[in-house]
């Protein structure tokens, strides 16, 4: 059996033996995946390859203290998310940029007249690509651990109690933090899909 | 307007928490069936809902289906780096196990434990002498230049290898060079120590060549392997392992006295 057929626990197991050959098909078969994540969190794609780069290096180097119980690939993530999160705090410490791959600017960016109908049209691809551009934008200014307890589980459906351990939070402190970033992206976007819009306005009292 | 069954409104953490679908099947139940009775909350459901299908619409640059393959060249020298250390502290970890250094035999353990008894033992149960030391290193420095003459060899020589076009797999001889690089490294810094010039000067370009191989890709072009080979021979270095390791194993057998080692005593 191939390295790419053998299941992780086979693999890491020979990996955590010193088989360089093993580790190297634990780092071909997360890559792409790593990636995904590291992207969503980073919101940069150089910041992404480096989050992969050294996810798979830290890993290497605790390899002997990964429990096998556990599963490899969310021990793998749980690190990356890590790494992502700390590069987004070095970046704002040193006033760099949180995200180079956003626009520079969107506030005043008027959204086209109405919703566009289902239709495909010029009218429904540029409201896409300004939902998408505020979003990216939007994304940019959670903090750290909202953008990536956000992105684990909207977007990579990671559990409660997995993002807790990946981002060293409680598990009141995770949903609080995913709170938070969806009422931000949706301030965000409100002018698109807010009440404003559709002309409904709530009249009940939230409790 | 308040739905006359559900009263209460939910908070926009329930109707998140309803649509990432993090609530239990009952709390879940609720909440739908105050969203289908309520305007105000349907519309902020919605909005919710557009928000978080916007976020997972945000595109992800794709990667091939090689980004796996070109990861791990960027990261294999560390990892080989990290290796190596690793290694070595296992090593240093295996002599002082008594058990270990009894049924370890290994060269480099032997190795460590003659420069090192004295210095590091705090009862050195039996000194030993300089000769008997030097005796030890010659052995262990014949073996390991043995070892790495034959992978040069088994590279020069192997002419079967990359002549078809298709890349060749080095990955075994790498996994040898691998293991060559962590021992040699003692020998070298032993070599030198010991005032060793010479060998240690073919160590030192010995770990190059080593390192050298062992960070290139495993699959290698026949133009590639080529040039490996001539790399080898233009430094003379196959030559310079052979000429040295048989001085050494002369100087070893000059200095090989009866056994046992534990009769020195000076």
């Amino acid at each position: 059996m191939g390295w790419m057929e053998a299941n992780d626990s086979d693999v890491v197991a020979r990996a955590r033996d010193g088989d360089t050959e093993a580790f190297r098909a634990l780092v071909e078969r997360h890559s792409r995946s790593l990636f995904h994540l590291a992207y969503r969190i980073t919101g940069n794609e150089n910041d992404a390859e480096d989050v992969v780069q050294e996810t798979f290096l830290r890993a290497y180097r605790t390899l002997p203290r990964f429990e096998s119980r556990a599963s490899f690939g969310t021990w793998l993530y749980r690190i990356a998310a890590n790494q992502a999160v700390d590069l987004i705090r070095s970046r704002q410490r040193h006033g760099e940029s949180l995200d180079a791959d956003a626009p520079a600017a969107w506030e005043g960016e008027a959204y086209t007249e109405t919703i566009p109908d289902q239709q495909p049209s010029q009218d429904r691809l540029l409201f896409g690509a300004q939902v998408q551009r505020r979003m990216s934008a939007a994304m940019a200014q959670l903090t750290p651990n909202e953008r990536a307890a956000f992105v684990m589980r909207h977007q990579e459906g990671f559990s409660i109690d997995d993002i807790g351990q990946a981002l060293g939070l409680r598990e009141n402190a995770t949903k609080q933090s995913i709170f938070r970033a969806v009422q931000k992206l949706r301030r965000a976007l409100s002018p698109a899909f807010g009440p404003a819009r559709t002309g409904t306005t709530p009249t009940g009292t939230k409790s | 307007m308040k739905h006359p069954t559900h009263p209460h409104h939910p908070h926009d953490d329930q109707l998140i928490a309803r649509l990432l679908g993090d609530l239990d099947a009952s709390a879940a139940a609720v909440v739908d069936a105050h969203v289908a009775g309520c305007d105000a909350c349907r519309a902020a459901h919605l909005e919710l809902s557009a928000t978080l299908a916007a976020a997972a619409e945000a595109p992800v640059p794709q990667r091939d289906e090689d980004y796996g393959a070109q990861v791990w060249l960027r990261i294999r020298p560390r990892i080989l780096a990290q290796r190596s250390e690793r290694n070595g502290v296992r090593s240093w970890a295996a002599w002082l196990r008594p058990r270990s250094f009894a049924l370890a035999g290994t060269m480099a353990a032997m190795l460590l434990v003659a420069f090192l008894a004295g210095r590091h033992w705090p009862v050195p149960p039996q000194p030993i002498s300089g000769e008997v030391r030097e005796r030890i290193l010659l052995v262990a420095v014949g073996d390991h230049l043995e070892r790495a003459q034959m992978l040069l060899v088994e590279l020069v020589n192997d002419d079967g290898r990359g002549r078809a076009g298709a890349p060749t797999d080095i990955s075994q001889t790498q996994a040898k060079a691998e293991d060559l690089v962590a021992a040699n490294r003692l020998y070298r810094q032993a070599a030198a120590g010991s005032r060793e010039a010479a060998t240690a000067a073919v160590l030192d370009e010995l770990e190059r060549v080593l390192l050298d191989l062992a960070h290139r890709p495993s699959q290698v072009t026949g133009d590639e392997l080529e040039q490996i080979r001539r790399g080898i021979e233009s430094k003379g270095i196959l030559f310079r392992v052979k000429v040295i390791g048989s001085q050494i194993r002369g100087r070893e057998k000059a200095a090989t006295p009866a056994f046992p080692v534990k009769g020195s005593s000076s």
